[in-house]
């Protein structure tokens, strides 16, 4: 037989606690469900009551029947259904075990990433005291580069060669849409 | 003979000193003679290319040298940038000079010096006295009261706007530093949810276990009330079999009675009933 159970042992408190806001909706269903199982487990008793056997013995008339239900009912045993649900559980929580792992790590080596980034922008000195070249160390996409990105004077985007006015370039579009 | 020598060797000396120009001006000129040069053909000491002790070691790094280790041969400078010039007296002679000759002459040394010094490029004509002289003057009065009256002002408005852009850089790192952080906290917490599945197995497991349970208790219960209800039905039986048997019983002694009964019997009755009647009424006169 396997083992009996009487009543719940889940936290569920704990359980909603950690479940993401936007999966409540699943668990409350969850919930019911389970709490459904559990009202059906306290319907009936863990064993069934006695019966009084002697009384029956002295109230039913035809001998020997009582006798022969008594030896009959003690005789049988109800078998405890099998359980073949508890193996899927146990392979699902292996798969979710290992995608929470994976989950962990990964989300670890971000947390590694983020964390080498928060030690960068620590370490940069204030912007009150950076020089030109410290700049160019902190952002080097933003600084003025003029040996690998050189530009003309005054070394905004607009006055550069290759710079394409944004409304000009749009126009010819807006124009066919019109047509 | 010994001329020769002497033409050969300077010969050699003027070979190695053409060579040693002829590096110095690419070195110079190469910038301007190759636009797109590569750094790594300037010929640089490395230590002038190589990044600073605050240089951030995880950015790109902007020098070509850098991979010869030209961070780790740096000394680790602590210092800040001055943002003000150091003192100085008259609004232009810095105060480190009177204090070259403080200990030197004492305190009028460097007065004397002065004093002596201009004397002397006055009289020798070092510089001469020429009209850009006089207009000197007037600009100095002009930039004096400059100076007194306005710089205040214009030094506070641009300082103003230095400060503020300093500010917004500051604010840009101080809110990439809070995503960051609040990005870490929420991976964290996601961590945190992702392993709370645990418990939600358990719970699984557990619904498995009471369904289980539920349907033992059910067959249970289902051959106790099968079992008693058949012995139930035998005893009801038998209570209703007797009280049947009863009913029958009555009904059958009452019919017996009744046909006993005759009409001489029933008339009899009636007179013996009159008489106690009637004797009942006299014992009570």
């Amino acid at each position: 037989m396997a083992k009996r159970i009487s009543q719940s042992a889940v936290n569920w408190a704990a359980l909603a606690e950690r479940v993401p806001a936007e999966q409540k909706a699943h668990l409350a269903a969850f919930k019911i469900k389970s709490d459904n199982y559990l009202r059906r487990v306290l319907a009936n008793p863990p064993e069934p009551p006695k019966i009084n056997w002697a009384v029956y013995k002295q109230a039913v008339p035809i001998p020997g029947m009582v006798d022969t239900f008594q030896k009959q009912y003690e005789a049988l045993k109800i078998p405890y259904p099998a359980d073949t649900q508890t193996a899927l559980v146990e392979s699902q929580w292996n798969q979710v075990k290992n995608a929470i792992d994976a989950f962990i790590q990964e989300s670890n080596a971000n947390i590694a990433s983020y964390q080498k980034e928060i030690n960068a922008t620590k370490a940069l000195l204030p912007y009150d005291q950076m020089t030109m070249e410290d700049f160019y160390d902190a952002h080097p996409d933003l600084a003025l580069d003029p040996i690998k990105k050189p530009t003309f004077w005054p070394h905004t985007p607009e006055e550069q060669l290759d710079y394409v006015d944004p409304e000009k370039q749009t126009q010819p579009t807006t124009a066919a849409a019109a047509h | 003979m010994s001329k020769l020598m002497f033409s050969q060797s300077s010969l050699v000396i003027i070979k190695l000193l053409w060579s040693k120009l002829s590096k110095f001006l690419t070195m110079i000129f190469r910038p301007f003679i190759q636009p797109r040069f590569n750094k790594q053909f300037l010929f640089v000491p490395n230590f002038i290319l190589a990044h600073t002790s605050t240089c951030p070691a995880s950015k790109p790094k902007c020098g070509a040298s850098a991979g010869k280790g030209g961070t780790t041969s740096i000394k680790k400078i602590d210092f800040k940038r001055a943002e003000k010039s150091a003192p100085c007296r008259f609004g232009f002679i810095p105060e480190e000079w009177f204090q070259f000759f403080h200990s030197k002459t004492g305190v009028t040394g460097p007065y004397i010096f002065g004093l002596v010094f201009v004397n002397y490029l006055v009289s020798k004509e070092i510089y001469v006295l020429e009209h850009e002289y006089y207009s000197g003057l007037s600009y100095v009065v002009i930039l004096y009261f400059i100076s007194k009256k306005m710089a205040p002002g214009i030094g506070a408005s641009l300082d103003k706007e230095v400060d503020a852009e300093i500010a917004e850089w500051e604010k840009g790192r101080a809110d990439q530093m809070k995503v960051f952080e609040t990005t870490i906290k929420d991976a964290k917490d996601a961590q945190w949810r992702a392993e709370g599945q645990k418990i939600l197995i358990e719970a699984k497991k557990e619904n498995v276990a009471m369904q289980l349970e539920a349907v033992y208790r059910e067959r249970a219960m289902r051959l106790y009330q099968m079992v008693k209800g058949r012995l139930d039905y035998h005893v009801k039986k038998r209570r209703t079999e007797n009280k049947l048997h009863q009913k029958w019983m009555i009904a059958w002694i009452l019919e017996n009675v009744h046909k006993s009964i005759t009409a001489d019997f029933q008339k009899q009755a009636l007179n013996q009933a009159i008489k106690d009647l009637a004797l009942a009424a006299s014992r009570v006169k």
